[in-house]
C-alpha cells in the first residue's frame, strides 16, 4: 500500500488556503506538510519537505511559470504539480499545462474533486477535467500545426531575409537593421516586403508576432547563426 | 426563546467557487456551527440562519437576496476589492482575504451576538492600501509585473530614481521589508487580481 501522499499547498488567499488545508487535512488519506502564501515560500518548502504533490492556486497567474520552473530547478525528486483554479478557464488550463503542471482541478469539483485530483497525481496519473480535455487537445494541436506552418514559411526565406527578420524580432527598426547589416534602408525595405509576402502577413508587427506566437524565434536564430558560423 | 439566539449558530455560506464554499462550511462545522453552503444565485436560503457568510472575492457582487434577509440575520463578507457603498450598507462585517480562519470564525460567532462588538473586526478590514497615494498604488500594481525600476519608470513616465522613492514609501506604509512582500500583500488585498491564464508569450 502506498504511503499517504505529502502535499505542499500554495495560495496567496490566507483565509481560503487555511480553510481548504484544514478540510484536506481532516481526512486520513493525505498529509499537508506545508501551507504557503507566496512563490518564494512555496519553493523553499518544496525544497525542504520534498512533497509528492504541490498544489498551486491559479490566482498566482503569470507566476505559475515561476513556481513550475523553480520547482524543476530544485535538486530533489520532482513532485507532481496540480494547478487549482476556482473558476476554471480554457486559457488558464493551457497556461498551466504549458508551465509544466501535471494536473488541473477546478473549484466546481469541490473538496472531493480536489482530493481525488491530488491522490490521482500522487499515483502518477495526469488530471484534467474531462469536459475541458477536448478543447485543450484541439488548442494544443492547433498550436503545433501553426508552428509547423510557420516553420515551412521560414524555410521559404533567403538567408538575408532571415537575418532581417531576426533583427526585427529583436526590436530593431528599418534604419537600425540597415546599419547593422551595412546596407541601405531601401534595401532593407525591399527585404521586408518580400518577408511579409512569404510569411503571408500584412505588417512587420504581424511578422514578429507570428515568430513569437509559434515559438519560432529559436529556430530562426539557429537558421541564421547555424549557417553563419 | 424571545429574540435570544438559538444555539448552535446556524450559518449559510455562499460563494461562486464551490471549493471555497465547501472549505468554509467545513471549518464552520469544526467550530460547532450548523453550516451549509448555498448557491450564490439561489433565492433567499430556507429557514432563518443567524449569519450569512458571503464570498465577495473575484469581483462577485452581493447576491440580490441579501436585500430581503430577515433583519436579524447578520452578514459577514469576504472581500478582495473595496466594497461599493450599497454593499457596505448590506454587510455587517467586512473581512479581507488576508484574514485568518480563526478571525473569520470569531467574526461569524461575534456577528450573531446582538451585543457583539463588531468594530474590532471592521477595523481588521483596513488593509493598509488606503494609506497609499494614488501614485504609490500605481507603482505597487507595477511591482506585481516583476519588472525592474527602469521599465516601471518608463511606463509611468517617471524616473527610475522616483520609482525607487515611491517603492521605499510603499514598503514603509505597508510595514513590509521587501518588494515581494509588498506585491504579495497587494495581491492578497485584491488590489490587483492577476488574470489567470494570461499568457504573455
Amino acid at each position: 500500500m502506498m504511503a499517504r501522499p505529502r502535499i505542499v499547498y500554495a495560495d496567496p488567499r490566507e483565509v481560503v488556503r487555511g480553510a481548504v488545508v484544514s478540510a484536506l487535512g481532516d481526512g486520513d488519506d493525505l498529509d499537508v506538510v506545508a501551507s504557503v502564501d507566496s512563490v518564494d515560500r512555496a519553493l523553499l518548502q518544496v525544497d525542504r519537505t520534498r512533497p509528492d504533490v504541490v498544489v498551486i492556486a491559479a490566482i498566482f497567474g503569470e507566476r505559475l511559470d515561476q513556481v513550475c520552473n523553480g520547482i524543476r530547478r530544485l535538486e530533489i525528486p520532482r513532485p507532481r504539480i496540480l494547478v487549482m483554479d476556482g473558476r476554471g478557464s480554457q486559457d488558464t488550463l493551457l497556461a498551466a499545462i504549458e508551465a509544466g503542471a501535471d494536473g488541473y482541478a477546478i473549484g466546481a469539483a469541490g473538496l472531493l474533486g480536489l482530493r481525488d485530483a491530488v491522490l490521482a497525481l500522487a499515483r502518477g496519473e495526469s488530471v484534467v477535467p474531462p469536459h475541458m480535455l477536448g478543447p485543450l487537445l484541439r488548442r494544443l494541436i492547433d498550436r503545433r500545426r501553426e508552428a509547423a506552418h510557420a516553420a515551412a514559411k521560414l524555410d521559404r526565406l533567403t538567408q538575408r531575409e532571415r537575418e532581417v527578420l531576426r533583427l526585427l524580432v529583436d526590436g530593431l527598426d528599418q534604419m537600425a537593421v540597415a546599419e547593422e547589416l551595412v546596407v541601405s534602408p531601401e534595401t532593407v525595405r525591399t527585404h521586408i516586403q518580400r518577408i511579409l509576402r512569404k510569411l503571408e502577413v500584412h505588417s512587420r508587427l504581424e511578422a514578429v508576432a507570428l515568430v513569437g506566437r509559434t515559438g519560432s524565434a529559436d529556430r530562426l536564430e539557429q537558421m541564421v547563426t547555424g549557417r553563419a558560423s | 426563546m424571545g429574540n435570544g439566539r438559538k444555539m448552535p449558530l446556524e450559518v449559510v455560506i455562499t460563494s461562486d467557487d464551490r471549493l471555497v464554499a465547501e472549505a468554509l462550511t467545513h471549518v464552520c462545522r469544526q467550530r460547532g456551527f450548523i453550516a451549509r453552503g448555498c448557491d450564490h444565485t439561489d433565492a433567499v436560503p430556507d429557514g432563518q440562519p443567524d449569519v450569512i457568510l458571503v464570498d465577495l472575492t473575484e469581483d462577485v457582487s452581493l447576491p440580490s437576496w441579501t436585500a430581503r434577509l430577515d433583519p436579524r440575520t447578520r452578514t459577514v463578507a469576504l472581500y478582495s476589492a473595496p466594497p461599493t457603498p450599497e454593499q457596505r450598507e448590506r454587510v455587517d462585517v467586512w473581512l479581507p482575504l488576508a484574514t485568518t480562519v480563526e478571525i473569520l470564525l470569531d467574526a461569524v460567532g461575534g456577528a450573531a451576538t446582538p451585543a457583539g462588538d463588531l468594530s474590532e473586526f471592521v477595523r481588521s478590514g483596513s488593509n493598509g492600501l488606503d494609506d497609499l497615494t494614488p501614485r504609490e498604488q500605481e507603482v505597487l500594481v507595477e511591482l506585481l509585473t516583476g519588472d525592474g525600476d527602469p521599465a516601471i519608470g518608463e511606463r509611468l513616465g517617471i524616473s527610475e530614481h522616483t520609482v525607487r522613492t515611491h517603492v521605499q514609501n510603499i514598503l514603509t506604509k505597508l510595514g513590509v521589508n521587501s518588494r515581494a512582500a509588498a506585491a504579495s500583500h497587494a495581491l492578497r488585498e485584491g488590489l490587483l487580481s492577476p488574470v489567470p491564464g494570461h499568457v504573455t508569450r
